[in-house]
């Protein structure tokens, strides 16, 4: 189901001299089985919008709507949504508690009034849907990897079942291997288990691998929402808020400087290889 | 001079049981022979576990060596006379700002360190000013640390090792927490401060991108060094990198492949300038 942002708008200290707008008239429809990259720099309200999709804060103006019903109705089951809108903070390893990994797992859907059955079953499909067997349930997860635990507590949240997993830089910290793993994980989850993803993400690489639609949010307001492609045609834009454009693409700008006709518009290694042995072969 | 020497360093985790015996033991680091000149910009690289943070932590005498030896400055860190000598002498800069922050102006978290070492107050409002002044954040003396941006912060906390006057920094994946402008903002920061003050700065990263611009890159692996060498020494090394978990540089890939298609460009290119170029060449 839809998860749908009308105007809204986000302020610390609303209607006093202190007020700070951090978001402003933010219009945005997310979808399951859509892959979609928030990127903006420190400060330009990417936090705090992910915040409002688990309901964490509440708009202070504009409304949130989950299939076309506003969820700041007053009988709105706001417990209900919460279960449909998985949130895995930055470093979620420091909120793994239990002193094995299966109950950490169990423990969200343990809060959902679930049977034990539901809730053992529930824990089992997120371990198998991030790539953790059973010979993991019982270690304890200090044993584990920091890519593994991050694995654990993306499972926790997926335990829920939720139909949207929201992602705050997931990959931060961990080594290259680590990195792609978890990334290539997520993707699966968008691909093969239908979840909507939405990832905060500093890396313009990897949102240019892996997304299928790029938010870039400056100064709490939505500049650009448009395919990969799309986005990173706006070099000059992005680089003024202290973004980039992927490196590949810097390669083909960089060209096209130097009189060589090459079209910027390319971003992954495969077609800027095509298009340089295009152009110089 | 070597500024920074180890000797057959051996560091083990070891892991005791409710009766304090030792259940198990991790070899962080094996028989590790380093050395490193004053004046080096040197990353380090190597996945998870591969010891890069034991080391750094064996620089500024926070652990101390299993068996072998540590030279900080010519002193060795295993014996306590010198701790607070060589404390001052190799700073550190770890990855989460928000924990190594602790006052609530910027200039008094930056004086803590030399106000702790007893630098008289003349001296020390001259090495805050200094500091800030060479990491840019002369602007933000008075300001409170929490409105500052990610990157903003690591400079501050470089100003705090600074105002020590260290001969060598030690980076542990500083900036793993940044955005792109907070990055490049503190990797310029360590290059100034290598080029202008000759500050050994020895650099712990994940991202390849930051390991071009060293001057020597060494590569970890389950307590040993895999790989020492230049940038393109050892970017040239592909299979073996990725065998270790790493990854080329998104440039340096694209290039190799561009090389393999039959175009006649030298191995490896690392920045996106340098691929242009000799693309250019070609014409």
């Amino acid at each position: 189901m839809p998860l749908t942002l009308k105007k809204l708008c986000f302020s610390y200290n609303p209607g006093t001299a202190l007020e700070k707008k951090v978001l402003k008239d933010i219009d945005l429809t997310f979808r399951e089985g859509e892959f979609t990259a928030v990127i903006g720099p420190t400060g330009s309200g990417k936090s705090t919008l992910i915040q409002h999709l688990d309901l964490l804060l509440k708009a202070t103006s504009g409304d949130l709507l989950y299939n076309g019903e506003s969820i700041y109705g007053d009988k709105y089951d706001k417990k209900a949504l919460r279960s449909k809108v998985g949130l895995v903070f930055q470093y979620p390893e420091y909120q793994l508690f239990e002193p094995e990994v299966f109950t950490d797992v169990c423990f969200g859907p343990k809060n959902q009034g679930l049977s034990e059955e539901e809730i053992q079953a529930g824990a089992r499909e997120a371990m198998r849907l991030v790539g953790l067997d059973e010979s993991y349930d019982t270690l304890s997860p200090f044993e584990l990897s920091g890519g593994q635990k991050r694995r654990v507590a993306i499972a926790g949240v997926l335990a829920m079942n939720p139909e949207f997993l929201v992602l705050d830089e997931p990959a931060a910290g961990l080594d290259p291997r680590g990195k792609k793993e978890l990334l290539d994980l997520i993707r699966k989850l968008c691909t093969e288990a239908g979840k909507g993803i939405i990832l905060v993400s500093h890396s313009m690489d990897d949102v240019a691998e892996y997304a299928d639609r790029i938010i870039v949010l400056k100064d709490g307001r939505v500049q650009f929402d448009d395919a990969p492609r799309e986005v990173f045609k706006h070099r000059e834009e992005l680089e003024e808020m202290g973004l980039s454009i992927p490196k590949v693409t810097q390669v083909l700008h960089g060209l096209k400087e130097r009189g060589i006709p090459a079209d910027t518009g390319l971003i992954s290694i495969e077609e800027t290889k095509e298009e340089i042995l295009r152009l110089f072969r | 001079m070597d500024i920074i020497q180890t000797r057959d360093l051996t560091h083990d985790y070891i892991k005791y049981d409710e009766d304090e015996k030792p259940v198990s033991v991790r070899h962080a680091l094996e028989d590790l022979d380093l050395s490193i000149g004053e004046g080096q910009f040197v990353a380090i690289l190597g996945h998870n576990g591969s010891g890069k943070s034991t080391l750094a932590k064996h620089i500024n005498v926070l652990l101390l060596p299993t068996s072998g030896t540590v030279h900080v400055g010519g002193m060795d860190t295993s014996d306590e006379s010198h701790l607070w000598e060589i404390r001052q002498l190799a700073g550190m800069v770890f990855q989460n700002p928000d924990n190594q922050i602790i006052a609530t102006v910027v200039e008094e978290d930056v004086a803590f360190g030399p106000e702790n070492m007893g630098v008289p107050t003349e001296e020390l409002g001259q090495r805050v000013r200094e500091a800030l002044e060479t990491v840019g954040m002369t602007e933000f003396a008075q300001d409170s640390p929490n409105k500052l941006s990610g990157g903003q912060k690591q400079r501050v906390a470089i100003a705090g090792a600074l105002a020590m006057r260290p001969r060598c920094i030690v980076f542990d994946e500083s900036t793993a927490m940044l955005d792109p402008s907070g990055r490049s903002e503190v990797v310029a920061t360590m290059h100034r401060l290598n080029r202008e003050e000759g500050i050994t700065i020895l650099l712990i990263t994940h991202y390849m991108d930051e390991a071009v611009g060293a001057d020597r890159v060494i590569v970890l692996n389950e307590g040993h060094v895999a790989m020492d060498g230049t940038p393109k020494e050892v970017f040239a090394r592909a299979e073996e990198l990725s065998a270790l978990g790493m990854h080329l540089p998104k440039v340096t890939e694209l290039a190799n492949e561009l090389a393999a298609e039959g175009l006649p460009l030298p191995t490896p290119i690392l920045t996106v300038e340098e691929l242009v170029e000799e693309l250019c060449r070609l014409r």
